[in-house]
């Protein structure tokens, strides 16, 4: 079979696996051969092997409207989120389709996270009526279509903890039901068979608490019980997916300090270093003890999304707000070896989460 | 150092003979597996490239040998062969094709590889049909299944 005419088939698909991800919707539609060879997991596989594939930070970010002007009544109004893209490589921004039907943008405060080449949007906030949404969105970066998965099953949660393994199964835990009730109870979907599992339940109440899969467990840390409305908790416990069981609670897994406010977390892999960005510090666990590591540059005035990749550390935040959500944002990236800090350009909307997609 | 310098003929598909050094032929891989395999001769037939494209090789091989020959290789080295090496590859199509089965051929990989870069490169910005314009592939769609396709893959992301 010839993909392109001319060439040996093994040079034209060397030529096809150095394509940029946002070609694969125009490669597929150039002939049944070259539909057949991007929409198939092995292209994605040997670009990853090969070295030709493309790391992208995945964000749930404000469009700023240019037209608002600065003060008016209308900053009031909730701002609508999209999907920005940015390209660890080139620095390049982009902008995934919108969610079919979904015209008032993505929920808000709602979880990204992936798995393969898959995107995954969980929860959030109705953008219109702020009610709990049980959504599940699934962005495919093999045919770049957007397709919604089995809907979060159970009381109505938001603002909770959500991570996945990036193989096949993504935890949700914690948050708070449409009461305000602080949640013990967890779930667990499998992306492959599009189905949830309920999970026992945690040991404590976690409303806003952080998850993150590291060493072969979810671990679920901090959030709050409902009678300590904000007052982050220090501890932690993790699940074990093949024993199916909550291990016990490590009740000063942070240590020090004021626990108004929760860290962002990100690791280098999964049995890769685990670190932390806290009240301005970057941490790294080693031997179980937090070891601050480094100072995130003082113009981040608040961690939206760390992604970690061997060697370096990438820091998206949020600036001071200057008018409503069209505040600054910041990014850098930190060499984990010199711990130098890098600019990177940002666009400007505020930045809700993230996650990290390699395709 | 004496083996260093020693010359061999490379042989194009027209018979015209380039003298290189031995350290430039063995940036062709099929060259360094024919001298390992004892073939002493000092004149090698490359019969699939013509002078044209065999020049280009030449030219790339020598720069690269050039470049990696310098003790306590620089940042800027770096920088300069990799503007080299854009500026090498920004060849008309015939000519890129060409390069690229000339360097699968004789197994230059670094070659190879931004041969296989800058078709991936000239595609970054097209239509479907453009693609198919530039490389001749024909469009084995029915109108009615390129209608579904299209409409599956109609979006574009959004700078």
């Amino acid at each position: 079979m010839e993909l392109i005419p001319n060439l040996p088939y093994d040079v034209a698909r060397e030529c096809l696996l150095r394509s940029s991800y946002k070609q694969f919707p125009v490669m597929a539609s150039v002939c049944r051969g070259w539909n057949r060879e991007v929409s198939v997991s092995e292209f994605f596989q040997q670009r990853k092997a090969s070295g030709h594939s493309q790391e992208l930070l995945i964000m749930s970010q404000a469009r700023v409207d240019t037209d608002r002007e600065p003060g008016s009544g209308k900053n009031f109004a909730s701002p609508e989120y999209r999907v920005a893209v940015l390209e660890s490589g080139s620095g390049l921004w982009t902008e995934l389709p919108p969610i079919p039907g979904r015209l008032n943008g993505l929920p808000l405060f709602c979880k990204l996270v992936s798995i393969g080449s898959d995107l995954i949007v969980l929860g959030g906030l109705d953008p219109v009526t702020w009610q709990a949404s049980d959504s599940v969105f699934v962005f495919s970066f093999l045919n770049s279509k957007w397709r919604a998965g089995a809907t979060m099953p159970g009381v109505k949660r938001s603002f909770f903890g959500c991570a996945s393994d990036s193989d096949r199964t993504v935890l949700v835990t914690g948050g708070h039901d449409e009461e305000k009730q602080a949640l013990t109870s967890a779930i667990v979907y499998d992306l492959a068979e599009d189905e949830w599992t309920f999970l026992p339940d945690m040991s404590r109440e976690r409303d806003e608490c952080k998850a993150i899969f590291h060493a072969g467990k979810f671990h679920v840390i901090g959030g709050y019980a409902t009678e300590e409305q904000g007052q982050f908790s220090k501890s932690a416990e993790s699940f074990d997916v093949c024993t199916w069981q909550w291990g016990p609670v490590r009740e000063e897994f942070l240590d020090g300090g004021e626990t108004v406010s929760a860290p962002i977390y990100a690791t280098t892999g999964e049995n890769g270093d685990l670190y932390a960005c806290w009240r301005g510090d970057v941490m790294v666990l080693r031997n179980g003890t937090w070891q601050i590591v480094g100072q995130i540059p003082a113009d981040v005035y608040s961690v939206a999304y760390a992604a970690a990749r061997p060697g370096k550390l990438t820091v998206i935040g949020n600036g001071k707000a200057l008018a409503g959500y069209g505040g600054a944002t910041v990014g850098y990236i930190c060499d984990l070896g010199s711990f130098r800090w890098v600019k990177l350009e940002t666009h400007v909307g505020h930045v809700q989460a993230g996650c990290f997609l390699e395709v | 150092m004496s083996e260093s310098n020693k010359k061999i003929s490379l042989i194009s598909s027209e018979g015209e003979a380039f003298e290189v050094s031995e350290a430039v032929a063995r940036e062709f891989e099929i060259v360094a597996h024919m001298l390992e395999d004892g073939c002493s001769g000092s004149s090698i037939p490359i019969t699939t490239v013509d002078s044209n494209i065999l020049g280009k090789v030449i030219e790339y091989c020598t720069k690269h040998v050039e470049v990696g020959n310098v003790e306590g290789n620089s940042e800027k080295a770096e920088k300069d062969l990799e503007e080299f090496d854009k500026r090498f590859i920004a060849v008309e199509m015939n000519t890129l094709f060409s390069l690229i089965l000339a360097a699968n051929y004789l197994n230059v990989k670094g070659l190879l590889n931004i041969g296989c870069q800058k078709v991936a490169d000239t595609i970054k910005d097209m239509k479907p049909e453009e693609v198919r314009s530039i490389f001749n592939i024909e469009n084995d769609y029915t109108p009615a299944e390129e209608e579904v396709v299209r409409k599956e893959n109609e979006w574009a992301f959004q700078p």
